[in-house]
């Protein structure tokens, strides 16, 4: 237990930090561990419909939940100094690769499946269940490093 | 040593807190609306899945949350302790009501369809409930570790 009064920016900034990115890198190794091991396993078009809904459900939140801890991070990372500010910055990159990669190589999969009638197959569906599975697991890698470094960076302030 | 035991107590309790969240999330949504025999074949793939590793997680989890209530001093320690008996109950409760009920949904033939209706919606309330006492936990824990 810390001696010295922490400033209530700090605490808020490390309990939404903490949280929400528990909540995220929760959900994506969830994904990584228990959906795309399922989803390797189904015929296309069984694997079509799971992964349209599941895409639907998933796609406000866990955006949502990496921006929150993105933006909790880089206010940590303002108020502090020296090994935690680095720590959290090196997160903040690392949460800012899932990002722009979910944006460039994971949402134009994910549109493929949602912008159709549940039931249809987009073409190539093999091909894109490969691509997304590699990236995810790729992003749950990334996703896990920055969480481990967001929490050391709280155990150091 | 008080720092390895935060690290390994956050990193735990937040994989594991986020796993039974997504559950809830994402998994409870599509069970409760599909058919029964859709139903019990995801479910069991789920269960085949998860029952490896949101077991040892939880008890990692427990573990290094006891350890860390025993590294800390005053509010930390009530708080972490708090945080301990809350991922002691999600292990209980899910040893002792959830799992019995899923293998009943998974294996037993003799269930009739209102049998296994039934079944879901208790599982359904009983992940319901664990969810929020994890979450519950995992901030008491996040709590302790920042005081």
């Amino acid at each position: 237990v810390r001696e010295e009064k922490m400033p209530n920016t700090l605490r808020l900034s490390m309990v939404a930090m903490l949280g929400a990115g528990a909540l995220f890198t929760g959900g994506v190794v969830w994904y990584a561990w228990e959906r795309v091991w399922l989803w390797q396993r189904l015929p296309l078009a069984s694997y079509a419909i799971d992964f349209r809904r599941s895409v639907r459900k998933a796609d406000p939140a866990l955006p949502i939940l990496l921006m929150i801890t993105g933006i909790a991070a880089g206010i940590f990372a303002s108020v502090t100094g020296g090994l935690p500010r680095t720590l959290a910055v090196v997160a903040i990159i690392q949460l800012g690769l899932v990002l722009v990669g979910s944006l460039l190589f994971a949402e134009p999969i994910n549109s493929q499946f949602r912008g159709r009638r549940e039931g249809d197959v987009p073409p190539e569906a093999a091909n894109l269940r490969d691509r997304w599975r590699r990236f995810h697991l790729l992003r749950t890698g990334v996703a896990v490093a920055a969480f481990f470094l967001l929490v050391t960076a709280v155990t150091y302030v | 040593m008080t720092d390895l035991w935060a690290v390994a107590m956050l990193v735990s309790g937040g994989l594991f807190a986020g796993g039974v969240t997504l559950i809830a999330w994402e998994r409870l949504p599509a069970w409760r609306e599909a058919d029964l025999p859709e139903f019990r074949a995801t479910f069991a793939h789920t269960l085949r899945r998860v029952d490896r590793v949101q077991p040892a997680l939880a008890v990692i989890c427990l573990i290094t949350t006891v350890g860390y209530s025993l590294s800390v001093a005053d509010d930390a320690r009530v708080l972490a302790a708090a945080a301990a008996m809350g991922f002691l109950a999600v292990l209980v409760s899910s040893g002792a009501w959830l799992v019995p009920i899923q293998r009943r949904v998974v294996s037993a033939q003799s269930e009739t369809s209102s049998d296994v209706l039934s079944l879901r919606a208790t599982w359904i309330r009983g992940h319901l409930i664990r969810t929020t006492i994890a979450l519950v936990a995992f901030a008491l824990a996040v709590v302790a570790a920042t005081l």
